[in-house]
């Protein structure tokens, strides 16, 4: 089939790319919400040591 | 003093477990991309169109494993706040922490994809059949659940209330079952079941490829949240002042 | 100094909740009122049809009553957890399961048992024919106590903690459900004529239950917080 037979579905466009859609930026949102809390931590970690290292 | 032998109970300390975690994060993520892939080539370009629901079905490839993972972190859960509070392990409940968002994340999606599928499908958003209905009272119970643990300032508190939580939840939600489905065969009707046609081998195999997929990928961001609670909650040991003091 | 038997220290928990409430009579009438006022507001918003509201009426007396449960559980331990009684119970040589129980049959007395009164009169409102009134009474006599005996697990695991009602509304609401399922149910069931014998017995069955369990799980529940 061709690529716009492929993207409109047979119609169902809309619902079928809503949910592959919406699940890849939850997903996505997720990670990057983790990598944004790794960062924080190391960082508050990083402080901790610099405050107690004098 | 130490005996060759290989000890798993090595693992219940955070140090080791967080870096034990840090090495196995790589051995998860890949093989979900890969079969990730897979998956998705399966069941975009090889499960023919089903002669019913048209190309709206393929939902189910990405509805199914939600719904599933949703449930299974369920259980995991329960079973590190059943071990947390029997044993009074920090550990178990830090991983209880962890798996909270991530099912409560994959709840979500079950029910949104869900919706999604039953409004072609069925011509409605929202049916009140058993399995959605515990879905979303499963829903309920995560987000309650770390509603809880965040009001609770005490972090051992917080672990042991929001694991005797965890707990009534496991024994709640089978009965929740059981209830809506006396309700709906009382009412005659409004139950649905979605497997009117059998399935196609390659539809099959591509839910499960999927469903694979999905299971190998909840390590990583559970992993990842658990490494960032030990951390956080070992922040003045003498591990993880060495940890921060080598890094950068 | 021998601790009182187990039996009189429950009768003494209770009389002592009992008498606590007769003197402060505003948390019973609160709740009373709450209930009313919820079921009066029904036909108010959804219109003065008698058809709708028949098939309202059910579902909207056994809500109120759940919502007036669950307002009220945050005083089942708070003013006890504030002067200290509480910690003292759960020292005391008596099993805090059966402690808990007293509290929770008080707080059903005040609570729960005047609603079960109330509910008749107010489905007068929803046009409800005359078998119904007496199905909806069993069902609230056999389901309020249920919503507080597990309505107690969630007051017990967010004592003294911020977010209080919202917060203890949110982790009971997924246990009131199935409750909320066969009162209201029962009520329906009656009124289309399909008996309410499965659902009247399942309520009971959920009252043996939960008076077995969740006393444990509360005294539980009371050592996580209090500890």
């Amino acid at each position: 089939m061709s690529w716009s037979e492929f993207w409109s579905a047979g119609g169902y466009a809309t619902y079928l790319w809503a949910s592959y859609g919406l699940t890849a930026l939850l997903l996505a949102i997720e990670a990057v919400m983790l990598v944004r809390r790794t960062r924080a931590v190391h960082r508050r970690l990083r402080e901790m040591q610099a405050m107690e290292g004098d | 003093m130490s005996s060759n032998r290989f000890r798993w109970s090595a693992y219940a300390a955070p140090a080791n477990f967080y870096s034990l975690t840090g090495k196995l994060i790589p051995w998860f993520a890949v093989p979900a991309a890969l079969l990730l892939l897979v998956g998705l080539y399966l069941g975009f370009f090889m499960a023919p169109t089903d002669y019913r629901q048209g190309e709206a079905y393929r939902i189910i490839f990405i509805h199914v494993p939600t719904a599933w993972m949703a449930m299974w972190l369920y259980v995991c859960m329960a079973v590190y706040a059943a071990v947390g509070l029997i044993f009074n392990t920090r550990l178990s409940s830090m991983m209880a922490a962890a798996l909270a968002p991530t099912g409560a994340l994959f709840t979500f999606l079950a029910l949104w994809t869900g919706s999604l599928w039953g409004k072609p499908m069925w011509g409605t958003w929202w049916v009140w059949d058993a399995r959605l209905t515990s879905t979303l009272v499963l829903l309920f119970l995560y987000i309650g659940a770390m509603a809880l643990r965040a009001s609770i300032d005490d972090p051992r508190r917080a672990d042991r209330a929001t694991g005797l939580l965890a707990l009534v939840g496991v024994i709640n939600v089978p009965i929740i079952y059981f209830s809506v489905n006396w309700w709906n065969t009382l009412h005659q009707g409004a139950s649905l079941t979605p497997k009117g046609s059998s399935m196609a081998t390659s539809m099959l195999m591509a839910m499960l490829v999927m469903t694979l997929a999905f299971w190998l990928y909840s390590f990583v961001p559970v992993f990842v949240r658990v490494r960032c609670i030990i951390l956080e909650r070992e922040r003045h040991t003498d591990w993880v002042r060495t940890l921060a003091g080598e890094a950068r | 100094m021998n601790g009182a038997g187990v039996m009189e220290a429950v009768g003494c928990v209770l009389r002592r909740d009992l008498m606590l409430v007769l003197r402060q009579r505003s948390d019973l009438f609160t709740t009373l009122f709450f209930f009313i006022l919820v079921v009066s507001l029904f036909p108010l918003g959804v219109g003065p049809d008698m058809e709708i509201l028949r098939v309202l009426g059910p579902g909207v007396l056994w809500v109120a009553a759940l919502l007036a449960s669950m307002l009220s559980l945050g005083r089942l331990f708070a003013s006890d957890y504030a002067d200290g009684t509480l910690e003292q119970m759960l020292v005391a040589p008596q099993p805090l399961p059966l402690l808990v129980a007293g509290k929770v049959l008080a707080h059903w007395l005040s609570t729960g048992a005047p609603l079960v009164l109330v509910a008749p009169v107010l489905a007068v409102q929803f046009d409800m024919p005359g078998e119904g009134f007496w199905v909806l009474v069993v069902s609230l006599l056999l389901g309020t106590p249920v919503l507080s005996l597990l309505g107690a697990i969630g007051a017990a695991l967010t004592l003294g903690v911020r977010g209080g009602g919202v917060l203890v509304s949110l982790l009971v609401l997924p246990l009131y459900v199935p409750v909320l399922i066969f009162g209201a149910g029962a009520v329906e069931a009656t009124l289309s004529g399909l008996g309410s014998e499965g659902h009247l017995s399942l309520l009971a069955a959920f009252l043996v239950l939960t008076l077995c369990f969740t006393p444990w799980a509360t005294a539980t529940a009371l050592r996580i917080s209090l500890d």
